[in-house]
């Protein structure tokens, strides 16, 4: 159904737009606070993967104890539909899309910065470096109980530096797409980067067909600045209706072919 | 999606949207409540206990209770400091209630409980610990987080050190941990045979069904982080309803809960006697 939609774009076309932007919604309601406590709160180097033994209570982070493998099945998800957690689930994504709002961004990419296209590996491997090698580190104050808001600041006053270097990159990373679009997803989000490198191999994806002629429309709506199949794709669909000759699919791309 | 067509009033609009968004999923976002709100600080050591408690007394009273709970020497130094604010603070070590109250930020405190260690091994004991000298005998595995902020690390050290163990029981520590939960995990699982912790670590739901307790002589506990107090901050805005929470926290009906997450109440008369032989007193 959804290789029909793509190749007929229509208003079951915006549907899909819609029904993306309604899911990753929806996943920010029941992710998003989990998100805060990560990126605000989280004790550790490396927010969200151990959840099971943190001493801070009120995150919602502590219901996966009840399940351990989150980001294992959004790895295993990868084989078959790439970066869909990106495109389509995750909360940082949707906050990257509201930042990429800002009238005032560049528009095209800044000179250069698609250079950068390594940094998110570089964040992947300092972030397996610090959580298999160092053991990963308690690095805050954790507060265990408390209003959120309030507890962003003691925790920040209380924290170790390499905590504080981790929000500041963070925020920082995440202010920067403010100019450049979609600047955490694209360069520094590591579990990007580990989806990324499944990507290569998934089954179901968009595709260009061999009608394909460069001309970069699709690159040009895309706010992760990219094409289908290419580094960076999340699946999310929004490129589809773009291309002038029509040839964006979404399946089993047929071997052989661009 | 073409971006172009965005502007400076639809960008303003998803600011604001995610701001409203950000409020709600909030935790403890704007809570109503009938008898006014309270801020309690505490040690984060006691929020197994302190949170279940809270959810009674605001049964019981129509006060919403807004608390934090956190490393008291941390949160201490948050009040001295001026930089924090709270209306009821419970920390742990004698020392800092008596400093907050020289520094005029507390009004007067009470004894809540007292802290007791015992070593944590897993369910049947597989290793066989009947005492503390167990965790000297050569193949014994036992999990340690040394570098845990204070007193997780330094007050297992303190006990090693009055046993006369310290030397013996570090060559039996595979890998020193940061974090006494991360640790006490490997008891939990089997993966260590035995670590020295606070006994309500074992009393944490997460590990009840998975530890128990081998008793420690009390000989051998550093005095400093046993004590937990309870105390009326100079900044709480309706004095009389603190005053009531606090009388609540240390009549028999709030100590209920700090007996059952394994500290010995203020009331108990293992309690009384610590208060004496520690000098668990308001200072003048």
């Amino acid at each position: 159904m959804l290789h029909e939609i793509v190749a007929r774009p229509s208003r079951r076309l915006r549907a899909l737009h819609w029904c993306n932007r309604a899911v990753l919604v929806i996943s920010t309601i029941f992710i998003g606070e989990w998100g805060l406590y990560g990126v605000f709160r989280c004790p550790f180097v490396v927010p969200f993967v151990s959840c099971q033994n943190c001493p801070v209570m009120a995150c919602p982070g502590q219901l996966s104890r009840l399940f351990w493998g989150f980001w294992g099945v959004w790895l295993a998800v990868a084989i078959f539909f790439g970066r869909a957690f990106c495109g389509w689930l995750c909360p940082g994504a949707l906050t990257n899309r509201v930042l990429a709002l800002n009238p005032f961004k560049f528009g095209p990419n800044p000179v250069g910065v698609r250079n950068y296209r390594w940094a998110k590996y570089l964040m992947l491997a300092a972030a397996l470096l610090a959580w298999f090698a160092l053991g990963q580190p308690r690095v805050n104050v954790p507060l265990r109980v408390g209003e959120f808001w309030p507890s962003v600041w003691l925790t920040w006053e209380h924290a170790f530096p390499m905590w504080q270097l981790r929000f500041v990159l963070t925020v920082g990373i995440l202010a920067l797409g403010l100019g450049i679009v979609m600047c955490w997803c694209r360069f520094a989000c590591p579990f990007g980067a580990a989806l990324e490198l499944v990507r290569r191999f998934t089954l179901f994806r968009f595709y260009k067909t061999s009608e394909c002629n460069d001309c970069d429309k699709c690159r040009k709506v895309c706010l992760m600045r990219t094409r289908p199949d290419e580094e960076n794709c999340t699946n999310c669909g929004d490129c589809v209706g773009s291309c002038p000759k029509d040839c964006i699919r979404f399946g089993l791309k047929p071997r052989g072919k661009e | 999606m073409d971006t172009k067509g965005n502007g400076r009033r639809g960008f303003i609009k998803s600011l604001a949207l995610g701001a409203a968004g950000a409020a709600l999923i909030s935790p403890q976002a704007a809570r109503a409540a009938n008898g006014g709100t309270l801020q309690v600080w505490s040690c984060g050591g006691l929020a197994e206990a302190m949170c279940p408690a809270h959810a009674e007394y605001t049964r019981q009273s129509g006060v919403d209770i807004v608390y934090t709970g956190a490393f008291a020497a941390a949160l201490g130094k948050s009040l001295l400091t001026g930089s924090g604010h709270t209306e009821v603070f419970a920390g742990r070590v004698l020392a800092l209630a008596q400093n907050l109250r020289k520094a005029g930020k507390m009004i007067y405190f009470k004894p809540l409980c007292f802290t007791s260690y015992v070593i944590a091994v897993p369910k049947g004991n597989p290793a066989n610990i009947s005492g503390i000298e167990d965790l000297a005998r050569p193949g014994v595995r036992v999990a340690m987080a040394k570098e845990a902020s204070a007193p997780g690390g330094q007050a297992v050290m303190g006990i090693l050190k009055a046993a006369d163990l310290t030397p013996k029981v570090l060559a039996n520590v595979p890998e020193q941990g940061t974090c006494v939960q991360r640790s006490v995990k490997d008891v939990a699982t089997g993966s260590a045979d035995a670590m020295i912790v606070e006994r309500r670590i074992c009393r944490m739901e997460r590990f009840a069904n998975q530890l128990e307790a081998v008793e420690i002589p009390e000989k051998f506990f550093p005095a400093g982080p046993l004590t937990f107090t309870v105390g009326l901050m100079a900044d709480a805005a309706d004095k009389d309803r603190a005053v009531a929470y606090i009388d609540w926290l240390t009549s028999p009906q709030g100590q209920e809960f700090f007996e059952k997450a394994g500290f010995y109440t203020s009331l108990s008369p293992k309690g009384q006697e610590l208060i004496e032989k520690l000098g668990v007193k308001d200072v003048a």
